[in-house]
């Protein structure tokens, strides 16, 4: 019979070992109470100089009373980016102010706006008759315009030559034209992408094309997620067609006359191509000193930089 | 003795971390989507969020079929692979074979996602036919993604047959083939079975790749056919939440969508967990 002789060595090996495992941890966890102890005090100590130095340039009555206080703003999916980059611009040159930012889609911006829920209101399409009956006190500033190009691949036989009325461009994304002999093209079935429900360029198309004329979207449109994707299917997709925000269409595609007129900013900012939306923000009644100071921030070069960047085109 | 304990109750904070973490999800996942999970959602055959219908039954078959046959696909090729691998291959070429596919494991998703968009949907649409973004594609990329779970979970289960019921076979006078046959594979297959339930586990939890290949119609229906487009039940949460309106019926739906993906990979991972205990009891 073997008897191990061993176990009582190898007990001693693995309580050591657990020791100095517990041993490691103890001392980790030491050193990172010392470091965080040390870094956080120098910062809680800036802070408080930063605090002294703007009271003390406050009561010497140096420059602009710092702004304060919270600003909320909700509304159009289309507008959140522009607004929420914005906001953290804002909120860095005025530490003492709060800017919260959410989404919601343009109806609920001039809703919330309209009834002082938030301070305010955005949206991506123009103010409803209907609306301005329910909140007469709504004040509109415009921050930016965008716009909607319909683009087909360049190597599509009738890409150069498509110039297409909105109700056909309708017909095309409702299912009713599916031949691109129907367009002087090849015989071939149109293959139309949209975007996904809630997305804002969907909702610019809708309401300028499909609403225009009261059709839906074909069922076998294929949902593409970005505008990226927009354009990339269709740049791989010689029989593809697709809309994408204005500043989207490169020259991986063809952007089609709509009406005669071309899809470029100048004809966006003439006022000649007709898929325009201005992107709108609301307050209700005049604007108090903080709103109106974010509003101007969207406004200015600074604002407009950021309108730009985010692929809108600034007013 | 003091500091085993101490070792022990963080080991056991530890532990319990993740375990209340998916508690949490689930529990978060229920609260909002059980507004959404009534007969129409189950039973509904449009999905058309801008009229408020959230039928999910076109979506769930479309899923069916792109796991199913991706599973089929990675099978026929993933299990003579494993074959060939434990019982014929030279050690080096087992090697070279083996590190090369899992490699594949460490590719992100979205990468194979894109090869497939700009490879395999125009080759699809080019010679085959259709719009090239389909079932096939869905199948191909799919299957491409569970291989290595295939291959290596089963090669694992063969080599895992005891040397002595081989030689035993052998013995006998069977054959090498006769042997793979009648004993090896045999009494793999309960580790096989695991491994293929693993695999439609990931196949229906995976997102991105899946996403860009299988077409996303607007309103999806029952495909017909294997070039017919359809929407998977991660696709349509993927594409669709980024917009979603917090609060709204949609909303509701999605995460509804969520609580059935949970619900599918959890009862898999179950029948796994229990097809390798009843190898192990063997």
């Amino acid at each position: 019979m073997y008897i191990p002789i061993g176990p009582r060595k190898e007990k001693g090996d693995w309580m050591s070992r657990t020791q100095s495992i517990a041993t490691y941890l103890f001392v980790g966890l030491l050193i990172g109470a010392v470091a965080g102890y040390f870094l956080a005090g120098p910062l809680s100590y800036n802070k408080q100089i930063s605090t002294l130095k703007n009271r003390i340039s406050e009561l010497e009555g140096q420059g602009p009373a710092e702004l304060t206080g919270s600003l909320s703003i909700s509304g159009s999916t289309t507008v959140l980016p522009i607004t929420q980059e914005c906001a953290n611009l804002f909120m860095d040159q005025h530490p003492k102010v709060q800017v919260s930012v959410a989404g919601g889609g343009s109806g609920h911006g001039v809703k919330a706006a309209g009834s002082g829920e938030v301070d305010i209101g955005e949206a991506s399409r123009n103010i409803k008759a209907s609306e301005l009956l329910s909140y007469p006190d709504l004040v509109a500033f415009s921050i930016g315009k965008d716009s909607v190009a319909i683009i087909v691949n360049p190597d599509n036989p009738a890409a150069d030559t498509l110039d297409l009325s909105i109700e056909e461009i309708s017909k095309i994304f409702s299912g009713e034209i599916d031949n691109w002999s129907q367009l002087g093209g090849d015989d071939h079935e149109i293959e139309v992408y949209t975007r996904e429900a809630g997305s804002g360029t969907r909702e610019v198309f809708e309401t300028y094309v499909m609403e225009a004329f009261d059709v839906e979207f074909s069922e076998g449109a294929g949902v593409k997620p970005s505008n990226g994707e927009m354009r990339a299917s269709v740049a791989g997709n010689e029989y593809g067609i697709a809309y994408v925000s204005l500043g989207y269409a490169d020259n991986t595609v063809t952007s089609i006359k709509v009406g005669g007129i071309e899809a470029t900013v100048e004809n966006v900012n003439l006022g000649d191509y007709p898929i325009t939306r201005i992107l709108w923000m609301f307050t209700k009644g005049m604007p108090g000193t903080l709103e109106k100071a974010f509003i101007e921030f969207v406004q200015s070069s600074e604002g407009q930089a950021v309108v730009e960047d985010m692929g809108y085109i600034p007013i | 003795m003091r500091s085993e304990d101490i070792v022990s109750r963080i080991l056991f904070l530890c532990a319990s971390f993740s375990a209340i973490v998916v508690f949490l999800i689930t529990l978060f996942m229920l609260r909002e989507g059980i507004h959404a999970l009534n007969w129409d959602f189950i039973t509904g055959m449009t999905w058309k969020p801008g009229r408020n219908l959230f039928g999910i039954v076109p979506t769930l078959v479309g899923t069916l079929t792109v796991v199913t046959g991706a599973i089929i696909i990675a099978t026929v090729i993933g299990v003579p692979s494993a074959i060939y691998l434990a019982e014929f291959s030279p050690f080096w070429l087992r090697n070279i074979i083996k590190s090369t596919v899992e490699v594949i494991v460490g590719i992100p998703s979205v990468v194979i996602g894109f090869f497939g968009l700009m490879v395999l949907v125009p080759f699809i649409r080019d010679n085959i036919g259709g719009r090239g973004e389909s079932i096939l594609a869905g199948w191909v990329v799919l299957a491409f993604m569970i291989l290595p779970n295939v291959i290596t979970l089963t090669e694992d289960s063969i080599r895992a047959v005891p040397r002595d019921h081989k030689e035993a076979s052998l013995a006998l006078g069977a054959t090498r083939w006769q042997t793979i046959r009648r004993v090896v594979l045999p009494s793999a297959s309960s580790g096989i079975r695991a491994a293929l339930i693993l695999g439609v586990g990931r196949a229906i939890g995976e997102t991105m790749a899946v996403l860009m290949v299988v077409g996303n119609p607007e309103v999806p229906w029952i495909p017909t056919s294997i070039l017919d487009r359809v929407r998977m039940l991660t696709s349509t949460l993927a594409i669709e939440f980024s917009y979603v309106e917090w609060g709204s019926q949609h909303q509701y739906a999605l995460f509804a969508i969520g609580v059935l993906l949970f619900f599918l990979v959890t009862i898999l991972n179950f029948v796994a967990t229990f097809v390798i205990r009843r190898r192990n009891l063997k």
